[in-house]
């Protein structure tokens, strides 16, 4: 992790005009700032694409970042409000009540991040992910890197639609689980 | 409804297979009990960062596609910046085809010219243009200050410098100073002043105390980024160095590149390559000026200092004018006050305080300067004069030694200093009585007994 000194110094450098020292600062915060925007948005490509962009308007104005504040609290306001500003566009196309939905889950959601930030549940998560047995860990790429829905799913495997729902709904809780757990224990250790 | 019912429901909007009515049901429980809808909101955050761990780059592949962008951003400002400035320099140059209007553009703009000089501050009284617009505050802390025209006023992030200014940083601050037009940065240590001093399109750096690390952009020949001390002036063309300051002595440790260290008290020169240190003393009252810069290799203090400590000496204390410092401290480096005159050639060892072995020694050589190591047995000779006082064996001593002419003097209560001399060298008392030494041979020294009176 990032000492303030380091981020003191590689923000000075990368104001004097040296673009590579900006490497190590995207590096150092980039898993929270895409957590933090990959879970309050839909479209996960619209997500990453929104994480860059909280990095290039810190590039643009890293002259005003005040030393003394966390760098980290200091990227996620700029995410809040490019995130604000991405869904007061969309609004204008999602409406229905799925967007009531996912209205009523953001407040969940802020309750969630006030209290440790996604990056830890991310953490756990890929400890979790680990952990899957082989042809679960198959499952979720189909799903999230292919694209292929439950029914798309069933086709390939050859399984019942009940089947495949009641796969996925037990993974989500053992993850879920597991994810509690790991975070538990980071927080035994911490303390 | 049932909770097991909301999960199944919540496990299908999940799977992306429930219908509007399903969300409409969704959205009436979790709006009536808010426990629910915390319990789903985990599944919604689990589900989202599965899908973002899933489907995005890695984080290596991130940062480079984020530094990508940010240069193609780069090439949109410069874009923007390059239009601009066409459109500036189209606006001035920009030929008119009616006469008439060209000489009433030209007598107005003499009038707003004249006008200028006489009611605006001209350059041409102020030392001419000041490249000053081109050094700029980045990053500071709270309590940073700048003595501007006598007046202290708080430094802040992003502020231009004019001709000198003075930058102040108290003890816990610290800045970072960068050159808009070119990618030199100078880090300010806590406890440091420094003066900025534009002249003749030409900047200077004055360390007043404390001090600074600098990354010096290359420089073209002949013109070179100048840092100035109360005891020294450095000149690099593009390197990396760190600079400090007392009323005593200024050190430069290189880390990249070379660099040109003058002593302001007698203009001796050495050119300091990487890693080398160099040091220049200033003399104390009733000293002669120090011949430096010395030059030697730069030690740094091993990360568990707590079991070192530093001890400075020159290596030819046996003739008693310099000091030894033996402190332990956390950084050795901050400790050492030297206070030996020219000749000498400096040691620095630290010790680890628990075994009393060496971790580390170097050794600052004076330039232009003949030397020969010492032992408990054997002196050291060198071509330079050298005078001081010392301790020999407790008492107050005397001493000058004039290497050209091969003279030492020893003044002191001590009726005899017995030497094995390396060199030969002649030895004049204090009662003016010469003593010829040869090499190799011990060799006696007495004092004029009738003076001590011993």
């Amino acid at each position: 992790m990032l000492a303030d000194a380091e981020i003191f110094e590689l923000t000075a450098r990368v104001i004097a005009g040296n673009l590579q020292a900006f490497g190590p600062i995207v590096l150092e915060y980039q898993k929270p700032i895409r957590a933090y925007l990959a879970v309050r948005m839909n479209d996960q490509n619209d997500a990453e694409d929104l994480a860059q962009e909280v990095f290039i308007i810190a590039h643009r104005k890293l002259a005003s970042y005040d030393p003394t504040r966390p760098f980290g609290s200091w990227l996620r306001g700029i995410a809040f409000n490019l995130l604000r500003n991405y869904l007061r566009r969309r609004r204008e196309f999602a409406r229905g009540s799925a967007s009531e939905l996912e209205e009523l889950m953001e407040h969940h959601v802020e309750d969630m991040d006030q209290e440790g930030g996604f990056d830890r549940v991310a953490q756990a998560l890929d400890a979790c992910v680990a952990k899957l047995a082989p042809h679960l860990r198959e499952l979720l790429e189909k799903r999230h890197v292919e694209g292929l829905s439950i029914a798309e799913l069933c086709e390939v495997k050859k399984c019942g639609h009940s089947a495949m729902t009641m796969t996925f709904h037990r993974m989500r809780r053992t993850l879920r689980e597991c994810v509690e757990k790991n975070i538990a224990e980071m927080e035994s250790v911490s303390a | 409804m049932k909770p097991e019912e909301i999960e199944q429901l919540t496990a299908r909007y999940l799977d992306g297979e429930l219908d509007e009515d399903g969300i409409a049901v969704l959205v009436k429980e979790f709006t009536a009990n808010s426990d629910l809808g915390r319990d789903a909101a985990r599944l919604f955050v689990i589900e989202r960062l599965l899908q973002m761990k899933m489907t995005g780059s890695e984080s290596h592949e991130f940062t480079a596609e984020t530094i990508e962008r940010l240069k193609s951003a780069r090439t949109d400002v410069t874009f923007t910046a390059g239009v601009i400035g066409r459109i500036r320099d189209t606006a001035e140059t920009a030929p008119s085809s009616w006469p008439f209007r060209a000489l009433i553009a030209l007598a107005a703009g003499i009038v707003l010219v004249l006008g200028a000089w006489f009611i605006l501050p001209h350059k041409g009284r102020h030392g001419g243009a000041s490249p000053a617009d081109a050094v700029a505050l980045v990053a500071t802390t709270p309590g940073n200050t700048v003595l501007r025209r006598n007046t202290s006023i708080p430094a802040t992030g992003n502020m231009t410098f004019t001709d000198g200014d003075v930058l102040c940083v108290p003890q816990g601050g610290k800045a970072v100073l960068a050159f808009r037009n070119e990618s030199t940065t100078i880090d300010v240590a806590s406890e440091s002043n420094i003066r900025l001093k534009f002249e003749n399109g030409s900047k200077s750096i004055h360390l007043e105390k404390g001090a600074l690390t600098c990354d010096v952009a290359k420089h073209a020949p002949g013109k070179p980024a100048i840092f100035l001390t109360e005891q020294a002036r450095v000149e690099v063309l593009g390197t990396r160095f760190a600079l400090s300051s007392d009323a005593a002595w200024t050190k430069l440790d290189m880390s990249e590149g070379t660099a040109r260290m003058t002593s302001l008290t007698n203009d001796m020169t050495a050119d300091v390559p990487s890693p080398k240190r160099g040091v220049v003393l200033q003399a104390m009252p009733g000293e002669r000026p120090a011949e430096g810069p010395f030059v030697g290799e730069a030690i740094t203090a091993p990360p568990d200092t707590d079991r070192y400590r530093a001890i400075v000496q020159w290596s030819d204390d046996w003739a008693g004018i310099t000091k030894i410092n033996g402190v332990s401290v956390k950084d050795p480096e901050q400790d050492i006050r030297i206070t030996g005159l020219q000749g000498s050639m400096l040691d620095v060892v630290i010790k680890d305080i628990r075994t009393g072995m060496n971790v580390s020694t170097a050794t600052c050589v004076p330039r232009n300067t003949i030397h020969a190591p010492t032992t408990n047995d054997s002196i050291l000779v060198m071509h330079s004069t050298y005078l001081g006082k010392m301790k020999w064996q407790g008492q107050p001593a005397v001493v000058m030694v004039d290497f050209d002419s091969n003279v030492l003097s020893l003044k002191s209560d001590h009726r005899a200093v017995r030497r094995n001399i390396l060199v030969g060298v002649s030895v004049r008392t204090s009662d003016g009585q010469d003593l010829r030494i040869q090499k190799g041979g011990p060799a006696q020294i007495k004092s004029n007994e009738t003076r001590g009176g011993k």
